[in-house]
């Protein structure tokens, strides 16, 4: 009777054992439960209150007066050497090539990048960069398949350029030309 | 003569028979149920699960592959709710995977001019390599929001930088990611400067509302896209819905779609159905499409 007992009790142990590790299991990969979603709610648009900082990018360095940049053309050219562009590798055989590194107001750099939006006041001082490569497209963010056309997603583009926040090194924007 | 010893009842009591029946009967239904359902816990707790194998189509990261749904149609905005039920996992992958979406121009001539073949306006939550110094937590994967546009007459592709949800495969459950693009002077599909709208909430609070202008993208809009691109054999997500989808009047006023779209996905991965259909009927809030890749 007692080893009746105590094999009983093994096997009840080890049911419970089962038991709980199942359910936790269960629980960790279960579909959560989250609170219905309020409806969306469409406010008018107000670009200045909701600058985006961008993503982090060149440390700066340099003592801010409120006007300057805080790291050199030569920060950026050392960025761009050690990192590449953000459009994918170079293609095959290619070598960076940097063509221009200026600081310029954001309305300027808009116009050099055809009226692309960089995110900041017109006056705010930024850092335009222009590089050659080809590079892969590796990192864009495609179109779409649709009725009329997308089938033919380039591959590589010989330009690039991107716009970094001039007091804060982030960048703000990029982009391909070809 | 043999005399029969009494049964000792302190050892083996009628009560402790029964219990032990009991605990017997007990120990079987347990182990029916891990037999005959495979898991005790299955039909209660494990909702929905994919275990559809991955095909492999997107072992070359060109061409894209797509789970989507278009509508078509003239409109000046649009508004969808990207509602997470999982992460987006793309762990050492060179692309990526996202859920995101698209306010295109596919016909006009200045639009299937340019490289791509059309003209975009897109914005969501996508993993980002490593290695892309463009990532939101640079040097490491990592999830993060953006939006970018594809526009006519040399503008090309740019691309902004939103949000940090955090790393790769980075849980995100808590979160909502509202976004609206919408014609920045008036309620016309043809403009030139396209608001990006977005607010995100982490268990209900809102956390950030980056905006952002796609600026001299003279578009005139005919498709509403959303959905998942998927550019790395590696990459996976869990289920990620789709919800509250509307487009814009020429008043201005948003409206739930009523219609599922048009199906103009890729062979899977990544995977796309509607849970919910979107209808003109009683209670219709555009739907909930769902997108995933297991």
């Amino acid at each position: 009777m007692l080893r009746f007992k105590i094999v009983c009790g093994a096997v009840l142990i080890l049911a419970f054992v089962m038991l709980g590790g199942e359910f936790f299991m269960n629980v960790a990969g279960a579909t959560p439960v989250k609170p219905p979603a309020p409806p969306p709610v469409h406010s008018p648009f107000q670009m200045s209150q909701t600058y985006v900082a961008g993503n982090p990018a060149i440390k700066p360095h340099l003592a801010q007066n409120g006007i300057g940049p805080a790291f050199t053309k030569a920060d950026v050219a050392a960025y761009l050497e050690k990192y590449g562009f953000y459009s994918g590798p170079l293609a095959p055989g290619a070598h960076l090539k940097i063509l221009t590194i200026e600081f310029v107001t954001a309305a300027q750099a808009s116009q050099l990048m055809v009226g692309e939006s960089v995110g900041r006041p017109d006056n705010y001082l930024v850092c335009y960069i222009k590089v050659e490569g080809p590079f892969l497209l590796t990192y864009v963010h495609g179109g779409v398949p649709g009725p009329h056309g997308n089938t033919n997603i380039p591959t590589t583009a010989k330009y690039g350029h991107a716009v970094f926040d001039a007091h804060t090194g982030n960048l703000l924007v990029w982009g391909v030309d070809w | 003569m043999k005399i029969r010893q009494p049964l000792d009842l302190s050892s083996c009591s009628v009560f402790e028979d029964r219990a032990f029946t009991v605990l017997f009967a007990l120990i079987l239904f347990l182990g029916s149920l891990f037999i005959f359902s495979g898991s005790a816990f299955a039909a209660s707790t494990s909702v929905m699960t994919h275990a559809i194998p991955l095909t492999g189509y997107c072992n070359d990261p060109n061409p894209h592959c797509y789970a989507t749904r278009t509508w078509l149609g003239h409109t000046g905005g649009s508004s969808t709710l990207i509602n997470p039920y999982g992460s987006l996992n793309c762990q050492s992958c060179n692309g990526f995977i996202d859920v995101e979406t698209w306010f295109e121009d596919t016909t006009d001539s200045q639009c299937t001019s340019t490289k791509y073949g059309e003209c975009w306006v897109e914005g969501g939550i996508s993993t980002w390599p490593a290695n892309d110094p463009n990532s939101c937590h640079q040097g490491y994967d990592s999830t993060c929001g953006f939006w970018a546009d594809n526009r006519p007459y040399g503008g090309n592709y740019n691309e902004h930088p939103l949000y940090n949800f955090g790393a790769d495969g980075v849980n995100l459950v808590p979160y909502l990611f509202y976004i609206t693009i919408k014609n920045d002077s008036g309620n016309s599909s043809s403009g030139s400067t396209w608001d990006v709208i977005v607010n995100i909430y982490k268990n209900g609070t809102l956390v950030a509302a980056p905006n952002g202008q796609s600026k001299s993208n003279t578009m005139n809009v005919n498709n509403i896209t959303i959905g998942s691109e998927l550019s790395d054999s590696n990459g996976s997500a869990g289920t990620i819905y789709f919800q509250d989808n509307q487009w814009m009047d020429t008043s201005g006023n948003f409206h739930y779609q009523t219609t599922t779209g048009n199906n103009y996905s890729t062979n899977p991965p990544p995977y796309g159905y509607w849970v919910t259909n979107p209808c003109n009927c009683q209670g219709n809030t555009g739907g909930s499409f769902d997108t995933y890749d297991s």
